[in-house]
């Protein structure tokens, strides 16, 4: 049976953004075809948080009246004035709750709303929908024994990758056309990985954080998880940009990340890590990035071999320890008061970082301008972007990765963010972009990372790449899950 | 040792931190931590004494291109 509603859905976000605005689309049955999704399969893969189809739709009614009206309220080129958007659990709304994938936040409600949410809304975009995730971002699975374990819709056994799970599923399975996540050691990027779509961690401060949940001051970042390059390029232009409530954003200009999209990968400088990200990887996904790099050579790009500093190999601990310890000193009050209410794997991360010696952690942070200088140096003077894995093997299953009540979970965790927290470390953005299949049929990504606030350059690289092998834009069939 | 261990990590999350968990499990990740220091200070020059660090933003801006290329909007 055909589904209808997937003709719809299966449309990019530019696509059909441009389709309403011109009126061959309403927003209003664009926003349905998703909501029968959602009711369709979003119980199956448990992506839903919360869904309230009646206030979607109103939006979408709006949205039409405007454009009929010849009145969008959304920001020229870059409107997304009636396009369903979903966001991960931990984007407040004033007056809507915000659970955060745990049972402590159940019932919170807040009394703001977030900063992309609120520059979403301002370009027109609909939030049709709160997305589950791992308890308080902390867990790079998706495994979350409170709020459920979100499945995966290239094959239902398997991980979505974590925290922001319900997002990398719920834009995979045409649930919504883009989605917001956190990233505070690889959760944009490993959902995105998993479920084989786009996912843009932003550098350290080109988003706002002002009314999103905090796991980590000094690591957390915002940004889109898209089905295209172009999606996730339209969506940042959205969001990016410097606010006062957030201390840590910055006041440079946000490029026109959709001006040099096209510009193709001649003449960049790709850089091929010589250590460090190469290792130890597995040989189906090493085969993936080496023919993934045959691309961007064939391309026109330069590949440059680069021997990132031995440092390095240290940052993902340390990114540990501080989102750890960070999170520790947030949750100090419900550890001490409510520890029987947390998940076996949360509150262990969280007791962690109740021991990390004060000194080790101001450390630490002191160290990161030297550290990141060090980088730049050894990396980015002779390269433009730098080419790493997501994960270094294939998407594991569920009942593997299980690691919730095993003992040596922490060893699991901190081996799956070798290639992905070393740049929240560096404040660095690292764009996830699909490369193929593994054996097990599911998704497999390169991550691109680049200087600080030039998402722009990992964009055009990955949109050359991406008009060359087709990767991204593909559908899983989910016929099987119902 | 191992018992001197368990006690003063129990020690510190009760006195300290006003924590009380099941004291085995919490040997590892103390442990861990300090792994990470020693690493960090194995692989890293010292921290100069008499220089603050300063905000990291700015430390990511003095690399971007277009603050090299001086465009810069401070509005």
């Amino acid at each position: 049976m055909v589904d209808a509603a997937a003709d719809v859905t299966g449309l990019s976000l530019v696509e059909v953004a441009r389709l309403i605005a011109r009126r061959k689309l309403s927003s209003e049955e664009v926003t349905r075809a998703c909501l029968v999704r959602i009711e369709r399969y979003g119980g199956t893969l448990v992506a839903i948080a919360g869904c309230e189809p009646e206030r979607a739709l109103n939006q979408a009614r709006a949205a039409d009246a405007a454009i009929a009206r010849r009145r969008p309220t959304g920001r020229g080129d870059a409107s997304l004035l009636g396009v369903p958007l979903a966001h991960k659990d931990m984007f407040y709304r004033q007056g809507r709750v915000s659970a955060c994938g745990s049972r402590i936040r159940a019932g919170f409600v807040p009394d703001r709303t977030a900063a992309p949410l609120e520059r979403l809304d301002s370009a027109g975009a609909l939030d049709i929908a709160r997305l589950n995730m791992a308890e308080f971002a902390l867990g790079v699975t998706g495994h979350n024994p409170v709020a459920g374990t979100p499945r995966n819709p290239w094959n239902p056994d398997f991980v979505t990758g974590g925290s922001s799970s319900g997002s990398g599923v719920a834009v995979a399975a045409g649930l919504a056309y883009g989605a917001l996540g956190s990233d505070t050691g690889g959760s944009i990027r490993f959902p995105a990985a998993c479920c084989g779509i786009v996912g843009m961690k932003t550098t350290y401060g080109r988003v706002s954080r002002f009314g999103a949940m905090p796991l980590s001051y000094s690591l957390d970042t915002i940004g889109p998880l898209t089905r295209t390059v172009t999606d996730n390029a339209l969506m940042l232009s959205v969001i990016a940009g410097f606010d006062a409530r957030d201390p840590a954003t910055s006041r440079l200009e946000v490029p026109d990340y959709l001006a040099t999209i096209e510009d193709g990968a001649r003449g960049l400088r790709l850089g091929v890590p010589e250590n460090h990200f190469l290792e130890p990887l597995t040989p189906e996904v090493r085969k993936l990035i080496e023919a993934a790099i045959e691309v961007f050579r064939r391309l026109g790009a330069e590949i440059v071999a680069v021997r990132v500093p031995d440092s390095i190999a240290v940052t993902n601990g340390m990114t540990t320890m501080i989102t750890t310890t960070e999170g520790a000193a947030l949750h100090a009050r419900w550890m001490r008061e409510r520890p029987g209410d947390y998940g076996r794997q949360t509150l262990g991360r969280l007791v962690a970082g109740a021991l990390t010696p004060a000194t080790t952690y101001i450390e630490a942070l002191n160290r990161r301008p030297a550290v990141l200088a060090e980088f730049m140096a050894a990396v980015f003077e002779d390269a433009d972007v730098l080419v790493t894995p997501v994960m270094m093997g294939p998407v594991p299953t569920i009942a593997e990765s299980d690691v919730g009540a095993n003992p040596g979970f922490a060893q699991t965790i901190f081996a799956m963010g070798h290639a992905t927290r070393p740049f929240n470390y560096l404040g660095l953005p690292g764009l996830s972009v699909p490369m193929g299949f593994t054996g097990n049929g599911l998704p497999s990504s390169f991550q691109l990372v680049g200087r600080p606030f030039d998402e722009a350059t990992l964009y055009r690289a990955a949109r050359a790449y991406e008009r060359e092998t087709g990767y991204t834009g593909k559908t899983p069939d989910l016929s099987k899950l119902t | 040792m191992q018992n001197n261990d368990f006690m003063a990590t129990k020690a510190w999350m009760r006195q300290f931190q006003d924590m009380a968990f099941d004291v085995e499990a919490l040997v590892d990740p103390a442990r861990a931590a300090s792994r990470v220091g020693q690493a960090m200070r194995r692989l890293m020059p010292p921290l100069p004494f008499d220089d603050a660090p300063g905000r990291f933003t700015d430390a990511l801006e003095s690399f971007a291109p277009a603050a090299l290329a001086g465009d810069r909007d401070d509005g």
